[in-house]
C-alpha cells in the first residue's frame, strides 16, 4: 500500500492569537483504506478535513496529495479534483436545481465536454441507485438521496478520496445506512478510499483504521480493536462508546467472564451464547 | 403557495411556443416590445391583435392564466384608458356632459393606449408560462453571453438566479417551520392588530436570516470544494439548440414588422 495523503507536521489556526485549531498534526492515508477519524465537537475534524482538500492552507507544515502540495497554487485544482468531500448538511451542498444538474456541477467547474459529461453523470447516478430520480428537484428528497446525490457529483470527477464529514450525522437510521452501503460498495468495487469523520464510535468501529483527536491533536491512531482496548480513554475525551461495548464491560464489572472485545451486536450476541458453553 | 414560485408561473406543455429555444422567444419578446410602437390606427392594432391571439391560440395556454397575468395592472390600464377619453382634445366631439367633454380622438387613443399595454403583458407573460425559469436563465445567459467582454457579470448573474431558484422551496419550507415553531410559543401570525402581526414577523425573519447566512457560508465552501472557480474554462450540461422552427419565428416577427411599417398612417 502507498502513501496518497502525508500530512506532515501541520499546525493551523482562524485567527492569529487565537488557539490552533490543528496543533502539530502529522497522518498518511492509505490507498483503498476505511480511516475513521473520530473525535469530540469542536476537536478540529473538520478543519483537518478542509485542508485536506486545498480549501484551507496549513500556516506551519506541508500537506501533500499524490504528490501534490497544497500550498502550490497550481497544485490546488489537481487536489480538488481527487478529493471529495461530502459535507454534514444535505440541503447546503445541493447547488443544482435538479439531480443531473447538481452532479453536473463539479464536471463543469472542471471544463470537462458535455458529451463526456453525460457519460459520465449516468454512469456516477448509476452508481449511487439514484437513476430513477435524474429529473428531481432537491426539495422532493430525502436526506439520504441527496447525500447520495452528493456522492455521485463527486464519483464524477474520478477521484482518489472521498472525504465524509459527519456526511450521515443529519439523517434518519435508514438514511444513514443508504450512504454508508453506497460508500462501502464503492470502496469494494473501485478501491475507493474512504475517510469518515463521525463521532459514532459504532460506525468507526468498522473501519480499517481509527485516528483519534482532541483538542486539535491526534492523540491515538490505529486499529479499531486495538483502540476500543482504551474505552476510558475515549469517555475522557467526550465520545459515547458503542452499546454493544457499554454491554461487555457492564458484563465484565458484574463477573461475568467476557474475553474479547465485543464491537458489533453480533458480537456481543455471540459472546453471551457462548457464555455457558465454556463453563 | 410553494409550487407557484418553484416555477415560476410555467404551465407544462408540449406546444410550438413551448418547444421554442428560450432565445428565440426572449428575442421575440425583446422585438415585439419594440414594434408595438409602430402601430397608430386601427388596421395595425388589429395586426398585433392577431398576432398576439395567435401565439396564445397556438401555446395552448388556458386564458385563465394569461388573465391572471393581467389581473395587476388591469386597473392601470383602465385608468389609463379613462384618462385618454377625458383629457385627449382631438377630432369630433362625441358628447358632452357639461363637466367633461368625449372627443373621437379621445376614444381613439385611450383604446390604442390599453391595447399597446395589453398586448405587452400578454406577451411577455407567454414567455414565462411556456418556459421555466431555469430555461429562461440559461437563454439569457448566451444571449448576453457577448456583452461579458464589456465585464458584465453574466455567469454570475446567471448562477446566482439558479441558486436563487434551487433555494427558494427550501427557505420556504424553512419559514413554515419557524412560524409553526413560533406559533407554538404563542406567537400570532393571522391575527391580532396590524401593529402585533408587524411585530410578529420580527421573530420570523431573525431565525429566518441567521440560517440563510449558515446556507450561504455552507454552500460557498461545498461550491469551492467542487472546484468551482468562476465562469472561466466552464462548460455546461445545458445546451440549447436552435432550429428551424426558431427561426421561422423570426420569419413571422419579420413579416409583422412589414406589415406595420406598410400599413401605419
Ligand atoms: N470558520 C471558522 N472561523 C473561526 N473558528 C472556527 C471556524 N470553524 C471552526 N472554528 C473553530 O475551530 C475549532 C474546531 O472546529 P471544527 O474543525 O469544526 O471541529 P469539529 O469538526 O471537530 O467539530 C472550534 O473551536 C471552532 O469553534
Ligand atoms: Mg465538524
Amino acid at each position: 500500500m502507498s502513501d496518497l495523503i502525508s500530512v506532515q507536521n501541520v499546525s493551523f489556526r482562524y485567527q492569529e492569537e487565537q488557539p490552533y485549531v490543528l496543533n502539530d498534526v502529522s497522518l498518511t492515508v492509505e490507498k483503498g483504506e476505511w480511516l475513521a477519524i473520530v473525535g469530540h465537537n469542536g476537536s478540529g475534524k473538520s478543519t483537518l478535513a478542509r485542508h485536506l482538500n486545498g480549501l484551507l492552507q496549513p500556516e506551519k507544515g506541508d500537506i501533500l496529495v499524490e504528490g501534490y502540495n497544497s500550498r502550490d497554487e497550481k497544485s490546488i485544482w489537481e487536489i480538488r479534483r481527487r478529493v471529495g468531500i461530502v459535507f454534514q448538511n444535505p440541503d447546503n451542498q445541493f447547488v443544482g436545481t435538479s439531480v443531473r444538474d447538481d452532479v453536473a456541477f463539479g464536471l463543469e467547474n472542471n471544463g470537462v465536454p458535455r458529451v463526456e459529461m453525460i457519460e459520465r453523470i449516468t454512469e456516477s447516478i448509476k452508481r449511487v441507485k439514484m437513476d430513477e430520480y435524474v429529473d428531481q428537484e432537491p426539495h422532493r428528497l430525502s436526506g439520504g438521496q441527496k447525500q447520495r446525490v452528493a456522492i455521485a457529483g463527486i464519483v464524477a470527477l474520478r477521484p482518489s478520496i472521498v472525504i465524509l464529514d459527519e456526511a450521515t450525522s443529519m439523517l434518519d437510521p435508514a438514511g444513514r445506512k443508504e450512504v454508508l452501503e453506497t460508500m462501502r460498495e464503492l470502496k469494494e468495487e473501485e478501491g475507493m478510499t474512504v475517510i469518515s469523520i463521525t463521532h459514532d464510535l459504532e460506525e468507526a468501529a468498522k473501519a480499517d483504521r481509527m485516528i483519534v483527536m482532541n483538542k486539535g491533536e491526534i492523540i491515538d491512531e490505529g486499529l479499531p480493536a486495538t483502540i476500543f482496548q482504551k474505552g476510558e480513554m475515549l469517555e475522557e475525551i467526550g465520545l459515547d462508546l458503542p452499546f454493544p461495548l457499554q454491554m461487555h464491560r457492564a458484563l465484565k464489572e458484574r463477573g461475568y467472564p467476557l474475553d474479547s472485545l465485543t464491537l458489533s451486536q453480533e458480537d456481543l450476541v455471540d459472546a453471551i451464547w457462548t457464555l455457558q458453553s465454556k463453563n | 403557495m410553494m409550487q407557484n414560485i418553484i416555477i415560476g408561473q410555467y404551465v407544462p406543455g408540449k406546444s410550438y411556443v413551448h418547444n421554442l429555444d428560450p432565445r428565440a422567444k426572449l428575442l421575440t419578446t425583446f422585438l415585439f416590445v419594440i414594434i408595438v410602437f409602430l402601430a397608430n390606427n386601427w388596421i395595425t392594432y388589429a395586426l398585433l391583435g392577431a398576432f398576439t391571439i395567435s401565439a396564445i391560440v397556438v401555446s395552448r395556454i388556458p386564458i385563465r392564466f394569461i388573465y391572471n397575468g393581467l389581473k395587476p395592472i388591469l386597473l392601470i390600464i383602465i385608468l389609463t384608458f379613462f384618462l385618454h377619453v377625458f383629457l385627449t382634445k382631438e377630432g369630433p366631439l362625441l358628447f358632452d356632459l357639461g363637466f367633461i367633454e368625449v372627443y373621437q380622438g379621445g376614444v381613439e387613443q385611450g383604446v390604442f393606449i390599453s391595447m399597446r399595454l395589453l398586448f405587452l403583458i400578454m406577451i411577455t407573460s407567454l414567455l414565462t408560462l411556456t418556459t421555466t425559469p431555469i430555461d429562461i436563465t440559461v437563454g439569457l445567459e448566451t444571449l448576453l453571453g457577448p456583452f461579458k467582454r464589456f465585464g458584465l457579470p453574466v455567469h454570475e448573474f446567471a448562477l446566482m438566479m439558479s441558486i436563487a431558484l434551487r433555494f427558494i422551496p427550501t427557505l420556504l419550507e424553512e419559514t413554515e417551520k419557524i412560524m409553526k415553531a413560533q406559533a407554538a410559543r404563542g406567537a400570532q401570525f393571522s391575527s391580532g392588530p396590524i401593529k402585533e402581526r408587524l411585530k410578529s414577523i420580527v421573530p420570523l425573519l431573525v431565525p429566518l436570516f441567521v440560517s440563510a447566512f449558515k446556507r450561504a457560508e455552507d454552500l460557498a465552501m461545498a461550491m469551492e470544494a467542487r472546484g468551482y472557480r468562476g465562469g472561466e474554462g466552464r462548460t455546461s450540461i445545458r445546451l440549447l439548440k436552435w432550429e428551424a422552427k426558431d427561426s421561422l419565428l423570426f420569419v413571422f416577427l419579420l413579416v409583422l414588422s412589414i406589415a406595420l411599417i406598410l400599413l401605419r398612417s
